[in-house]
């Protein structure tokens, strides 16, 4: 039986960060810990501004945090070279955000290798495509797609190196209902089959339902931070 | 109200600085480069004119072997309305340079009067002035030594002849020679003391102001006149108008300009495609601002107002900036060519208006035009494909699966490169353009060497001896020629009847001669396209009569324009005409008096012209490829930026993905650098190609003599490592440019 807070995948501790300076300086992230089993699927649910994109990005690596440590796996992501950078979201990373960022002139296949191409043990794509039921769509352009397509394209090219961490940025923020919840049951599961551990921010109180833990973010800080008793399956969401 | 779309502007610029400043470093060079070439050249021309009118120069000279008595000479003048002057000169040497010598008193205030440049006249019989192109060929100085066969002279002056603005020996030759031959002045005095024989020659003066054809006319009949009436003894006679001395500087300073506009269109018409892709990828980079726009109410010739402006004003700035450089710099550059190579006088700088027209005027509405085609052809789209990031309706929604057997990054690059196939053609053909640059700037040197090593091969003989009477030689090894000169198009062909040839001949062995029919030599078969069983004509130098030649032979004998024939035939075809003896010799001929010998040719004289040609346009050379590799350079990081701007956001996301930066720029620089690669491959062979029928077509229409076109092996890897090398330079650019693109790009939700 594995107890929560043992196997500690992500770590962070007083994390910190602002932009601008002087009169126009905002506090974007405000002195946060909190760490990350492997495998949990967690949600950072806040509104807009209160910093839940800052500090996914800060996790991934992309923004750098003004003090505080970060660990993710055997990677102190706070205090990384370009080069650790590049290999820490090589080896451990997906991510998948609200506006797809698909490559336009690679087809839908290739979208997805070049996910493949960058782990060791990469996943089959021409499974995944079966999988995210997107393989009569394989050699198709991405401008072609619908935004659930798209998005799963997108997903697929995140998982495709089988990563440990998928970073979900706002994934459903611009689909409709029913293609937002084929999204977060492809999420789901993809938690159960690989494993994957997973951080999505969202500002819909309903698709938090669907994780099994819970931080609620205003203003930079966490106000709430609770595991959820009540999964409720992503496919019974009622978005 | 002011469109507020204009505030854009200033942002615009800045945010794409890089790339202006390029288009416009590439029209401050291009405009400089022509406005003070034209400026130059049109002030060089003007000056020339000038200079002719004032300096009185001749309408025709003549030369005889003997002196002209004073009866041929008055029914001439009173004849023909012509005042002929005596223009004696004596042929000096000093270290194996031929200096044509003649008194200064024959010519000041007179006739074809000359310009001291630096120092004096001469006026001691130990003084010489000397032609300025020949003096700076051979760095002599006013105050400097000058020993000739005559004795030692001091350079008091150096000069400019109104009739001798180029230095041509003979006016067949192929080039002028300012190495070796040059025309000095000496006093009266000076001249008569002189032991070296007297060459009679004659220059004359119409008395009134003839029009063109009258001209042609006198001059056609004066010739027949005094070769009749010298019982042949006319050596030469050459009107003004085929003077080569006179004409071959001028015309060869206004067919620059004709090139030089070929030139200018075609970059403009290259750099005015570079806007238009420019433009087009604005278009499709702001594609969903124009749709938000467009749904707003702002109309197609709204936006194409907006986006026309910053490209024409660019363009104005570059061509503003170029003429101030063209006017200043340049141009002094332009004519310190010209100075190099001809004796020009003193040149005033004139005002072109064609220049100002050429250079700005035309770039700016052709900028316009184009990038105006573009901008009505690419706002076309209805606005909701706009919105939607596009700026036409796609129409092919699969692509065709790569093979699996590629790599993801060659997957990759194909993708890139059939993504921006429009930005790749329009990078192949600026590169083809720019390898036409590149391969003539290079090319010239290692051809003239060609040529030179050709001439090295196949000069008939050690020394060809042309006489003025019958002298016999002893020696038997001498065999025997007889020689006349026909003309075949603008060319003057050298005709030999032989007696020796084939296993007879030590120096013609090649020769299988036919009677009646005749051998030619490489460079007038390559010029005139003469092929073997063909028939060519061939017309007489002082009258109008024609001789249809038949070709039994082709002989691989470069340097100058031959046509053999057995003896027998040369003297049943020129029974009439004048003819001179001569002799094919291995050995310098000691037992010929000097009085006896009109010219020996040997391979020295052969190999004058290309040593000109080097000489005069050595500058020339480096600054076309200098040019071409700054447009290698420009096209290349220009239409590479283009590539990496359109994929910012991939590149972004590829980043945040895990992908390396070598990686990325692998997949979206190196994809460039294939395009480079091929684009090369195929552009090396079409712009050799297109140069050597572009060598063919100007050494046929434009100039005497014949240089086969060579290209040297080394050029072909030359260009293509020229091309790798700005490939690289860019690449290193853009890879560091890449690496600086922020990973939040990928992160703005549009």
């Amino acid at each position: 039986m594995e107890v929560r807070g043992e196997n500690k995948f992500i770590e962070l501790n007083n994390i910190i960060k602002t932009f601008g300076q002087g009169d126009s300086k905002t506090i974007a992230v405000n002195d946060i810990s909190f760490s990350i089993d492997k495998g949990e699927v967690v949600v950072l649910l806040g509104p807009s501004g209160s910093g839940k994109t800052t500090l996914l990005n800060i996790i991934g690596g992309i923004e750098i945090a003004n003090s505080g440590k970060i660990r993710v796996a055997d990677h102190q992501v706070d205090n990384m070279t370009d080069k650790n950078a590049v290999e820490y979201r090589r080896e451990h990373l997906g991510y998948i955000f609200q506006s797809y960022n698909l490559i336009p002139n690679l087809t839908v296949k290739e979208n997805i290798e070049i996910g493949a191409y960058l782990a060791k043990n990469p996943l089959n794509v021409d499974e995944l495509l079966v999988d995210l039921g997107l393989e009569k769509q394989a050699n198709k352009l991405p401008m072609f797609l619908s935004g659930g397509q798209q998005q799963r394209t997108a997903i697929g090219r995140a998982v495709a190196k089988n990563p440990d961490l998928l970073l979900c940025d706002e994934p459903t923020g611009a689909l409709d209902s029913q293609t937002s919840k084929d999204i977060l049951v492809l999420l789901e599961k993809i938690n159960k089959k690989y494993g994957t551990t997973i951080l999505m921010v969202t500002h819909n109180e309903l698709i938090s339902q669907m994780a099994s833990r819970i931080i609620r973010m205003k203003d930079g800080q966490i106000i709430e931070d609770k595991l959820n008793d009540n999964i409720v399956k992503a496919e019974a969401l009622e978005l | 109200m002011m469109n507020p779309l204009y505030k854009r502007l200033k942002r615009e610029f800045k945010s794409d600085i890089g790339k202006y400043i390029v288009i416009f470093l590439f029209i401050t060079i291009m405009v400089g480069l022509c406005s003070g070439y034209i400026v130059g050249n049109e002030s060089m021309s003007k000056s020339f004119y000038e200079t002719q009118e004032s300096l009185n120069v001749e309408d025709g000279h003549f030369e005889a072997m003997y002196e002209l008595s004073n009866s041929i000479r008055n029914a001439a003048q009173d004849g023909y309305k012509l005042t002929i002057y005596n223009l004696y000169y004596k042929t000096i040497d000093h270290e194996g340079h031929n200096i044509r010598t003649y008194a200064k008193e024959d010519r000041k205030g007179i006739i074809n009067d000359y310009e001291v440049m630096i120092g004096k006249e001469p006026s001691e019989l130990n003084e010489i002035a000397l032609d300025r192109t020949y003096c700076d060929a051979n760095n002599i100085k006013v105050g400097d030594k000058y020993s000739t066969n005559e004795g030692d002279y001091i350079v008091v002056g150096i000069v400019a002849l109104v009739d001798y603005s180029a230095l041509f020996e003979d006016n067949a030759d192929a080039m002028m020679n300012v190495k070796s031959f040059s025309i000095a002045l000496v006093t009266k005095a000076a001249f008569d003391n002189m032991a070296t024989d007297v060459n009679y020659n004659y220059a004359y003066k119409f008395n009134s102001k003839l029009s063109e054809d009258e001209a042609n006319e006198t001059n056609q009949k004066l010739m027949t006149y005094l070769y009749l009436m010298t019982g042949k003894s006319l050596t030469s006679f050459i009107p003004y108008a085929d003077n080569q001395a006179i004409q071959f500087a001028i015309v060869d300073v206004e067919n620059d300009l004709v090139f030089l506009e070929i030139f200018f269109y075609l970059i403009m018409v290259g750099l005015a495609f570079v806007f238009a892709i420019t433009t087009k990828n604005k278009i499709e980079q702001e594609a969903k601002t124009i749709g938000t726009l467009k749904a707003m109410g702002y109309t197609r010739w709204n936006l194409i107002g907006h986006y026309l402006l910053l490209p024409s004003l660019v363009t104005l700035a570059g061509a503003i900036a170029g003429n101030i450089w063209g006017y200043t710099g340049f141009k002094d550059f332009t004519t310190s060519l010209y100075y190099r190579s001809y004796s020009f006088g003193t040149f005033h700088t004139f005002f072109s208006p064609k220049a100002f027209i050429m250079t700005t005027i035309i770039p700016l509405v052709l900028v316009l035009l184009i990038s105006f085609i573009i901008l009505v052809v690419n706002l076309h789209a209805p606005t909701k494909v706009f919105l939607q990031g596009k700026t036409k309706k796609s129409r092919k929604a699969t692509r065709r699966p790569l093979p699996k057997k590629l790599g993801m990054i060659n997957k990759m690059q194909l993708r890139v490169i059939a993504a921006n196939k429009g930005t790749y053609i329009a990078m192949f053909i600026g590169l083809l353009f720019a390898n036409l640059i590149l391969v003539f700037g290079l090319c010239l040197t290692p051809m003239l060497e060609n040529f030179k090593k050709e001439i090295q091969t196949s000069q008939v003989a050690p020394y060809e001896y042309i006489l003025k009477d019958n002298y016999l030689v002893s020696d038997d090894s001498a065999e025997k020629i007889k020689v006349t000169s026909l003309y075949v198009g603008i060319d003057t062909v050298q005709v030999i009847g032989v007696e020796k040839f084939g296993s007879e001949s030590k120096f013609l062995s090649d020769l299988d001669l036919k009677p009646g029919e005749v051998v030619v030599s490489k460079d007038l078969y390559e010029k005139y396209n003469i092929k073997k069983g063909s028939t060519f004509e061939a017309k007489e130098e002082y009258s109008d009569k024609v001789y249809t030649l038949k070709v039994s032979q082709l002989k691989n004998q470069a340097g100058a324009f031959y046509v053999y024939m057995d003896m027998d035939t040369f003297k049943d075809l020129f029974k009439d005409a004048q003819t001179l003896n001569g002799y094919l010799s291995s050995e310098e001929l000691t037992e010929i008096p000097q009085d006896s010998i009109y010219t020996v040719i040997t391979i020295k004289d052969l190999q004058a012209a290309s040593d000109q040609m080097s000489l005069s346009m050595g500058d020339v050379f480096t600054l076309f490829d200098a040019f071409a590799i700054i447009l290698f350079l420009l096209i290349i990081y220009l239409l590479a930026k283009i590539v990496v701007e359109k994929s910012a956001t991939s590149i972004a996301m590829m980043k945040i993905l895990g992908f390396n930066p070598l990686e990325t720029a692998r997949a979206y620089n190196l994809s460039t650098g294939i395009v480079v690669a091929v684009s090369e491959l195929i552009a090396i062979p079409v712009s050799s190609l297109l140069l050597s029928v572009l060598w063919k077509a100007i050494m046929t229409i434009r100039m005497k003599g014949w240089i086969t076109f060579y290209l040297a092996p080394w050029i072909y890897f030359a260009m293509f490592g020229i091309a790798i090398g700005a490939f690289l330079v860019v690449f290193l650019i853009e890879y560091l440019k890449m690496r600086k693109i922020p990973l939040s790009l990928a992160l703005k939700r549009e």
